[in-house]
């Protein structure tokens, strides 16, 4: 334990002086901000259209109109956020064995299962701080131009904003355990992968194929981690939210569906681990 | 007490064996050369003392631990493999700091000391993905050096290096013998190896032909004497009937190689004369271990080619 707690250590501390880390932390932080503008922009036509007519939103509706672009910029900052947290995890193990970092490791001080656990431990902190700068960035892109009031729409009100709130926050909760689970997946394919170009080719396309052809799957995609996971063709809880943002839905993800996106990513996680700790033991290094 | 231990050793890949039974003892405090042409099996054999790879059989102890176990060494062990740089993206000094964040328990040398040892100094602020081949290594030496090890296993630590390069890594080993630690170093630079080794082994085709303290492995380059004569096939049959004299195998065309016992070599000068050879060359080959290696890849070859 204490050789997987001296590689998160030496991770940390790798990433936090990385130029390219930072970078990565700006661009995703940004996504949010720029999925609120083009929101913005897109909302341009509509607003014309009622002025001219003379229809224009009431003050109720337009008090609830920023709950939309605010799940939705976080979203979108998540799906780009969480594939580059898939790349950077696929990328580290097959890197290091690339530069030869691995074999200093463990003949120092760490066994070979410690490479993989000590970059998981660092999973669910990356996936929360990933989580923490989406919504920062996407709460004060939509409050600079957008309130979040009661959802009102044609003077109805669909949901007040505590429970919308209430909503936001089981929507992600129940996002962040796929999210971890994808990157167990790229320390997975890590584990297998000889070089790191190869980790990212190989987890992108499968992270990226599974998402084309997860419906072909039908109801047996209920069972893989990936269906939860915010994406481009995005069935996740945050997806779900969008639909009861906008009006459209009054009930977000079925309890079903949320139960095994909050519970079976844990064990699909650990499955991967362990088979990375085990191709990790067995592998050249 | 050995520091490593390697008793029958085996490592193949596929049906190509490339570590054919190997036994070696690397004792404290010594400096081992592990010598031999590229594909002999150096780098196999250390990655499987250094865990890094399987063997196919045979046993291996590094300071008493097995190779899968060497993380539990904590430090006492160092290796310098190829050019290995922890972050291409970090400073040399980030480099050695995260390096520092790998180690457990062991007290770790200062950092400018480490700098100032390889001679980086003025580069600490570099990024290590712009610097040579050459400081490259030497951050993988400082690297290893950090926490104070017992055994430094060092793959091919000169190849790439310019000659002031080549002469501060040397001068660093040699410090680093005289503070006790013990070094292991693989090397087809035999030049540079005989001048620091205390001990040397020669592998060839995955075979140690040699192996033992230096004296001992130059010792069988004694009496080795190179001969450059006109008719050649005639200067060979006369050196086959002189007593005292063995003819080596040897791929070179235009001269002869062979072992001389004592006086022989006057003996072997006066027939040749005598027998109406043209002798333009007689010369008694130098005590080193390119002498040992070439004498063994010419006994190599002419085994191959008997077989």
């Amino acid at each position: 334990m204490k050789g997987s707690l001296l590689v998160a250590r030496s991770e940390v501390y790798r990433d936090l002086r990385s130029r390219s880390t930072w970078l990565l932390t700006l661009l995703v932080g940004f996504v949010p901000l720029v999925r609120v503008l083009a929101w913005r922009l897109a909302e341009a036509p509509e607003r014309l259209r009622r002025a001219q007519s003379g229809a224009s939103r009431s003050a109720e509706e337009l008090a609830g109109a920023g709950w939309a672009p605010l799940v939705e910029s976080w979203r979108f900052g998540l799906v780009l956020g969480g594939l580059a947290l898939l790349f950077h995890f696929a990328r580290g193990l097959a890197g290091d064995n690339d530069t030869g970092v691995a074999r200093l490791a463990v003949t120092r001080s760490v066994s070979r299962p410690g490479l993989v656990l000590g970059r998981a431990l660092l999973i669910v902190p990356y996936v929360l701080l990933l989580a923490l700068v989406t919504g920062v960035s996407a709460w004060f892109s939509v409050t600079a131009t957008y309130e979040l009031g009661d959802l009102v729409v044609d003077g109805y009100t669909l949901a007040t904003a505590s429970e919308l709130r209430s909503e936001l926050t089981q929507s992600i909760l129940v996002t962040l355990p796929p999210l971890c689970c994808l990157c167990s997946f790229g320390l997975l394919v890590s584990a297998a992968s000889r070089s790191a170009v190869a980790a990212v080719a190989l987890s992108a396309s499968a992270f990226l194929g599974y998402d084309l052809f997860k419906e072909v799957l039908g109801r047996k995609a209920a069972w893989v981690f990936a269906s939860y996971v915010p994406s481009i063709f995005d069935e996740s809880a945050m997806a779900e939210m969008v639909q009861v943002a906008l009006g459209y839905s009054d009930a977000g993800m079925s309890t079903a569906a949320r139960n095994a996106a909050a519970i079976l990513p844990w064990p699909e996680a650990a499955l991967a681990l362990g088979v990375a700790c085990v191709l990790v033991a067995r592998k050249r290094l | 007490m050995a520091a490593i231990e390697i008793e029958g050793l085996r490592k193949s890949y596929g049906r190509l064996e490339v570590v054919r039974g190997l036994s070696l003892r690397v004792e404290q405090g010594s400096v081992y050369g592990l010598v031999g042409p590229n594909g002999s099996g150096k780098t196999t054999t250390l990655s499987c003392v250094l865990g890094l790879m399987r063997p196919t059989s045979g046993s291996v102890r590094v300071l008493g631990e097995t190779p899968g176990r060497l993380h539990r060494l904590g430090g006492r062990l160092a290796v310098v493999f190829d050019t290995a740089i922890a972050a291409p993206q970090l400073s040399v000094r980030q480099n050695l700091r995260y390096l520092a964040r790998l180690n457990r328990g062991r007290e770790l040398r200062d950092e400018d000391e480490l700098l100032s040892l390889v001679g980086l100094t003025k580069l600490a602020s570099a990024r290590a993905s712009s610097l040579s081949l050459g400081q490259r290594k030497r951050l993988a030496i400082a690297g290893a050096l950090l926490a104070r090890p017992e055994l430094l296993v060092l793959d091919e630590p000169l190849s790439g290096l310019d000659t002031l390069g080549v002469r501060q890594c040397l001068r660093l080993f040699r410090s680093l013998a005289d503070e006790g630690v013990t070094l292991l170093l693989s090397s087809h630079r035999l030049h540079e190896m005989q001048e620091i080794v205390t001990h040397a082994g020669v592998l060839l085709g995955g075979e140690l032909r040699v192996n033992g303290p230096l004296d001992e492995v130059l010792g069988r380059a004694r009496g080795r004497y190179r001969v450059e004569a006109q008719p050649l096939d005639r200067a060979r049959e006369i050196a086959e009937r002189t007593e005292g004299v063995d003819v080596l195998p040897t791929d070179a065309r235009q001269e002869l190689r062979l072992h001389v016992d004592g006086d022989a070599a006057a003996r072997l000068s006066r027939a040749l004369v005598e027998g109406g050879c043209e002798l333009s060359v007689l010369a008694r080959e130098e005590e080193s271990l390119q002498t040992v290696f070439e004498g063994l890849v010419d006994e190599h070859f002419a085994a191959e080619a008997r077989a």
